[in-house]
C-alpha cells in the first residue's frame, strides 16, 4: 500500500466505526486489523508454498538467546565427549597388540605399579575416578598386571613406597630378615615353579602429591636403613619419638607427642638436627597444649594431656612411624648394596585438580576440554606399557646446585592445589607436599622416566588420524 | 602339618581315603565340564555323522585352552588360598 493512502484506511476504518453499531463494529475492526496484518506479513517462500509447507517462523530473541546458550554448552560437551572417546581409543588400540601375543600357562604377566594417593582438599575417590577413566582403559587394552599403592592422607604413600623397598632389601638378607612366612604367596609360586615377568616392572605416578611422596618413599628405602632407628630417647611412649617437626625445613623427623618433644633430651637422631631446629616449635607446641609442663622429662605424655583442652585422651599419634632417613641425612648415607641397574622406570600422570566455589569458570573450562587430558594421560600410560624409556635429564640450576628433571615433574600442578595444604602441620602430621622434591644424585642417575618412542608417535597419529577419515590405516610392526 | 599327626593313623588313612575319592570327583567334574564345554562350543553341524577337520581342530585346541586355564587358575587359587590361611592364622579372626 503506498503511503499517501496508508491514513486513508484508517480513517475510512474509524468513521466506519462511528458509523456502524456494536456488532459490525468489532467485525469490521477485526477485518481490517486483519488486513492490515496480512499485508505486513512478507511473502512466502514460492517453493515452500508449493511443497504446502506452513510459513516458517524463526524463534524470538528471548528463544534464541536460551537455545543459543544451551545448545552452546552442551554441543561442547558431546564434542568433547567424543573427542575423548576418540583419543581413549587411540592410546586402547595403539597398546592392544600386546594383549594378544600368547603367555604360557605358567608365566606370570608383567606388573606395573601405580600410584594413587587423594589430591590436597579432597578425597582418594576423586583419584580413584581419574584413574578409571583415563589409565585403567589403556592398562586393560594391553592386558596388564598392575598393583595399587593408595594414599588416603598425606605420607601414606611415602611409607608405602619406602616399607616396600625395604621388604625388597630384607628379603636380599640386609638388615633383619622378616618373620619367615610359611605360606606366602613367593614361596608358593617358587614351588611352583611360577616364571615371574623378566623385564622393567613399571611405576605409573598419579599426581604431583604422590609423586614427591614416591621420590621421598624411594630414597627413604634405598638410602635409609632397613630397620627402624632406635631411639634412646623413647620409653615405650605410644609412638613417641623425639624430633620435632618443623614443616619447610625440609627434612627434620616428625613428631610423635607433641608433649614428648618439648623437653626430652634431643636424641642423636640421623637428620642430625641441632638444637636450634627443635627450639622455635616448642613454643606453637606449647601453645597447642595448654597445659604442656616444660620440665617433663620422659614424662609419659598420658599422665599430662587429661588436663589439656583435647577431647581425646592422648593426643594424635601419627598415622606412619617418622621416616628412617631425612632428606639432609642423604648425602651422607650409604646407598643399599641391592639397588639394581634402573630404578623401575617410572612415569607421572598428570591430575589436573581444583576446588573452590569462584573457580567454576575454571572448573567448566577443564570439564569443556577433558579430551587434553585423556590424550596427556592416554600417552603417558602407553609409554610405561610399552616399555621404552629414557633417563631423567641433570639441569644445572643458576644457583649453582644442580637438580634432576625428576624433581620438577608435574611443578605445575603445585599452583592448584587448595589452600589448607600451605597451613602449618600439626606434630601429627606429614609435611611432603609442602617440602621441597629433593632428588639425590645418586638416586637420580638409575631413576627413568617412560619416554614414548617417535615411532610409536607416529603410529598413534596413524591410528587417530584412520579414524577421522573412515579409512582402516594398516599399523606398522 | 601338625593337623596329620594329631590324627591317629586309621584316621590318616580314612583321611587319605576320602581325600582321593573327593580328587577323583572332581577330576570327572573337570572331564565333564569339558566335554560338554567343547562340544556344545565347536560341533553343531549334524549332518554328517563323523567330525570334519575344522571340528577336530577346534575341540582339540578346546582342550587346551581349558586344561591351561584350569592350570593357571589353580596357581592363582593356590597362592590366594594360602595368603588367606596365613592372614587367617595371624590375625586369628576378626
Amino acid at each position: 500500500m503506498a503511503d499517501s493512502t496508508s491514513t486513508s484506511p484508517a480513517s475510512g476504518a474509524a468513521k466506519e466505526a462511528i458509523n456502524k453499531t456494536g456488532p459490525h463494529d468489532a467485525a469490521a475492526k477485526a477485518s481490517s486489523a486483519a488486513g492490515e496484518a496480512k499485508k505486513a506479513l512478507p511473502k512466502q517462500n514460492e517453493a515452500f508454498r508449493m511443497m504446502g509447507l506452513p510459513r516458517l517462523r524463526l524463534p524470538s530473541r528471548n528463544w534464541s538467546i536460551f537455545l543459543g546458550v544451551t545448545g552452546s554448552f552442551f554441543g561442547a560437551m558431546f564434542y568433547d565427549k567424543y573427542q575423548t572417546k576418540l583419543a581413549r581409543e587411540k592410546w586402547c588400540k595403539l597398546v592392544s597388540h600386546i594383549a594378544e601375543e600368547p603367555l604360557p600357562s605358567h608365566t606370570l604377566a608383567r606388573k606395573v605399579t601405580v600410584y594413587l594417593a587423594a589430591p590436597p582438599g579432597d578425597g582418594l575417590r576423586a583419584a580413584r575416578e581419574h584413574f578409571h577413566l583415563y589409565v585403567k582403559p589403556v592398562l586393560v587394552a594391553a592386558a596388564m598386571d598392575w598393583d595399587v599403592v593408595e594414599g588416603r592422607k598425606e605420607g601414606d604413600v611415602r611409607w608405602k613406597t619406602a616399607e616396600r623397598i625395604r621388604k625388597r632389601r630384607r628379603a636380599g638378607s640386609e638388615g633383619t630378615p622378616d618373620a619367615e612366612e610359611e605360606y606366602s604367596v613367593e614361596s608358593i609360586r617358587e614351588k611352583a615353579g611360577t616364571q615371574v615377568y623378566d623385564g622393567v616392572g613399571g611405576d605409573v605416578v598419579v599426581g604431583r602429591n604422590t609423586w614427591k611422596e614416591y621420590v621421598r618413599g624411594m630414597h627413604e628405602g634405598w638410602l635409609g636403613p632397613v630397620d627402624a632407628p632406635v631411639v634412646p630417647g623413647e620409653v615405650g611412649a605410644e609412638g613417641a619419638e623425639p624430633g620435632t617437626h618443623t614443616p619447610g625445613l625440609g627434612g627434620v623427623g616428625d613428631a610423635a607427642v607433641s608433649l614428648a618433644t618439648n623437653a626430652v633430651a634431643k636424641p642423636p637422631s640421623l637428620s642430625g638436627s641441632t638444637s636450634e631446629s627443635t627450639q622455635s616449635p616448642v613454643a606453637t607446641l606449647s601453645e597447642t597444649l595448654e597445659s604442656a609442663p616444660a620440665t617433663s622429662d620422659d614424662a609419659s605424655p598420658t599422665a599430662d594431656t587429661p588436663a589439656a583442652e583435647e577431647k581425646k585422651d592422648e593426643p594424635p599419634k601419627p598415622r606412619h612411624p617418622p621416616p628412617y632417613i631425612n632428606a639432609d641425612a642423604y648425602p651422607s648415607a650409604t646407598l643399599s648394596a641391592l639397588i639394581p641397574e634402573i630404578l623401575g622406570p617410572a612415569t607421572s600422570v598428570p591430575f589436573p585438580h581444583i576446588l573452590g566455589f569462584r573457580n567454576t569458570p575454571i572448573r567448566v573450562y577443564r570439564f569443556l576440554n577433558r579430551r587434553r587430558v585423556a590424550d596427556d594421560v592416554g600417552r603417558q600410560v602407553a609409554a610405561a606399557v610399552l616399555a621404552s624409556h629414557r633417563p631423567f635429564e641433570a639441569t644445572v640450576s643458576t644457583e649453582g646446585g644442580s637438580s634432576s628433571e625428576a624433581a620438577k615433574e608435574l611443578l605445575s600442578e603445585e599452583a592448584s592445589w587448595w589452600k589448607t595444604t600451605y597451613k602449618p602441620r600439626e606434630p601429627h602430621e606429614e609435611a611432603v607436599w609442602i617440602e621441597e622434591c629433593t632428588v639425590e644424585e645418586r638416586l637420580a642417575g638409575r631413576m627413568r622416566r617412560f619416554e614414548l618412542t617417535s615411532v610409536d608417535e607416529e603410529r598413534a597419529k596413524a591410528i587417530a588420524q584412520g579414524k577421522k577419515q573412515g579409512v582402516k590405516v594398516e599399523e606398522e610392526g | 602339618m601338625s593337623q596329620m599327626d594329631a590324627l591317629n593313623r586309621q584316621e590318616q588313612m580314612e583321611l587319605q581315603g576320602r581325600m582321593e575319592r573327593k580328587q577323583m570327583k572332581d577330576f570327572m567334574n573337570m572331564y565333564s565340564n569339558l566335554v560338554q564345554r567343547c562340544f556344545t562350543d565347536c560341533v553343531s553341524d549334524f549332518t554328517s555323522k563323523s567330525l570334519q577337520s575344522k571340528e577336530e581342530g577346534c575341540v582339540m585346541r578346546c582342550v587346551d585352552k581349558f586344561l591351561k586355564s584350569s592350570e593357571r587358575l589353580g596357581e592363582r587359587f593356590q597362592e590366594q588360598n594360602a595368603a588367606m590361611a596365613q592372614q587367617g592364622g595371624m590375625g586369628g579372626g576378626r
